[in-house]
């Protein structure tokens, strides 16, 4: 009996955990399909981070945008009826949020499975029951080095939330950004084949699971999760050949943002680096915002689009769903300091809550920056302008912050950061979310164009 | 952002498109948004010359002008 249990745990030892796989020599992009879209319109849309309770707030919102009419002309001029959340082209999900970017990508024409498969479910209490529910992986947590609690929930999500679906088995359309945080770099990892490529790897054999729970893996309460590095460093020679990096180089002492770039791009080509560590998207970014930010750069999604003139850009929609809260702060009422978990509440979240509000303005900034130029370009009738049909954009933000009513305020400051939601809790969020949509000026705004 | 109109060199109404560092972005002839700093330009055609420029001080009522030399 004793030379059995040995045996097991030697073997559960053994197992390694799930690693990305390296990029075999056939490796194809995967193909894209033409979907019926409105061509003339991008729209985003930024789902936060805040557990259970920014899952349900996001996949809310999108039940609502799911009844909200969406007509346009195709390019045959032929009148074609959607909805709003059908319209979504990029959805970006941080930590809660991620869960539900990825089943919106997965499961949207059958909404309830999501609710059952994740909102209705007490996450964490299955989460903490498994190891004593199965002694077998209580042991492996103990005995192998390369299984931790990041594993328990990897797994947890990839069979019981995701049914083991890896990337290749999204649609072409909306296209998923699940963003964690590479710890060493501190910058975002977008789950997405670019930043594979890095890793000379395949993204389409990674479980969508395994993303978000890097995704959500925040510091100390979960472990990060690990993606190997394949490959062999490239001399400086090649590395150069890549035009994007070499022209970062030359741009790096006048830009820092491209400094961080090049480092970044450096760092994985160093392939002494075998083992990246990715933890929580929000470590760097709560909301999702900044793979947005990021692509109004030169030849980021947003910046061609505005420069294309073969496909002039009619509307801009960005959508910042934020479940963040705002709890009434009482550290300042006592002469006692904070203690250790409240000050890593405050260097982790109450921080970042201020980063993120400022990447929401400077969205707002460049979209307001774009209606100047397309106000100007109508005025003169610019005809080398590409803005001459853009509309003002839409910058929409979903946030509790914005209801009128104080109870209702109140009432949703008290939600917790977990993943377990009550019946009662969900059921604030489910009737906070359409006043929230129902009292944004730039929603009502969007729906006198779009229907 | 900086303001950027690429045109073909003795041909200046063509339409192709622009290749900014080495990635299409835009066309001939329209005024195009870009960051600040330096950048590789050409337009997606063969025997098209590449330019490395540098884009600083333009307005939406004052772009730059690049002509490309294709042979």
């Amino acid at each position: 009996m004793l030379r059995k249990i040995i045996v097991l745990i030697i073997l559960l030892c053994c197992c390694a955990p799930r690693y990305n796989l390296q990029k075999s020599d056939d490796f194809k992009l995967k193909q894209i399909n033409k979907v019926e879209q409105d061509e003339k319109a991008l729209i985003f849309l930024s789902l936060s981070g805040g557990g259970s309770r920014a899952a349900t707030m996001s996949w809310r919102t999108l039940e609502v945008f799911k009844n909200i009419p969406y007509i346009y002309k195709n390019e045959n001029g032929e009148k074609i009826k959607s909805n709003l959340a059908d319209q979504i082209d990029y959805v970006s999900g941080i930590s809660g949020g991620s869960f539900a970017a990825s089943a919106w990508c997965l499961y949207k024409d059958s909404m309830n499975v999501f609710r059952k498969k994740f909102i209705d479910v007490n996450v964490q209490k299955k989460l903490a029951l498994k190891p004593i529910l199965y002694p077998w992986i209580g042991f492996r947590m103990i005995f192998s080095n390369n299984y931790d609690r990041i594993d328990v929930a990897a797994h947890y999500y990839d069979k019981y939330v995701f049914e083991k679906k890896t990337f290749k088995d999204l649609p072409s359309h909306p296209v998923l950004w699940v963003n964690s945080t590479h710890l060493a770099l501190a910058t975002r990892f977008t789950y997405t084949q670019e930043f594979f490529d890095l890793l000379n790897s395949d993204l389409n054999s990674y479980p969508i699971g395994f993303a978000c729970a890097a995704s959500s893996a925040f510091p100390i309460l979960l472990s990060p999760i690990t993606l190997k590095n394949y490959g062999k460093t490239l001399p400086d020679s090649i590395m150069k050949q890549n035009t994007k990096y070499r022209m970062a180089k030359r741009n790096s002492k006048r830009n820092i943002e491209k400094d961080f770039y090049c480092r970044m791009i450096e760092f994985y080509n160093d392939k002494s680096n075998k083992w990246m560590h990715y933890a929580d998207g929000g470590l760097v970014d709560n909301q999702g915002l900044q793979i947005i930010i990021d692509n109004f750069s030169t030849n980021g999604i947003i910046n061609k689009a505005l420069n294309n003139s073969n496909k002039p850009l009619n509307r801009l929609v960005i959508i910042n769903v934020n479940a963040g809260t705002d709890k009434e702060d009482n550290s300042c009422k006592k002469e006692k300091a904070p203690g250790v978990t409240s000050v890593i509440n405050y260097t982790m979240t109450t921080s970042m809550n201020i980063l993120s509000a400022k990447r929401w303005m400077k969205i707002k900034s460049l979209c307001s920056e774009q209606n100047k130029v397309a106000i100007n370009a109508k005025k003169n009738n610019d005809s080398s302008s590409t803005l001459i049909e853009l509309e003002k954009p839409y910058c929409i933000e979903i946030n509790a912050r914005n209801l009128d009513s104080k109870n209702l305020k109140q009432a949703f400051s008290e939600l917790p950061t977990s993943f377990y939601m009550n019946k009662e809790q969900i059921a604030l969020i489910d009737s906070v979310v359409p006043i929230l949509i129902k009292e944004n000026k730039d929603v009502q705004r969007l729906i006198k164009t779009i229907q | 952002m900086e303001y950027l109109i690429v045109k073909i060199k003795g041909k200046e109404d063509e339409v192709l498109p622009v290749l900014i560092d080495g990635e299409e972005n835009g066309f001939t002839c329209d005024k195009m948004q870009l960051d600040e700093g330096f950048v590789e330009i050409s337009v997606n055609v063969d025997g098209a010359e590449t330019k490395e420029i540098e884009l600083v001080n333009t307005t939406d009522e004052f772009p730059m002008e690049v002509l490309i030399d294709v042979t």
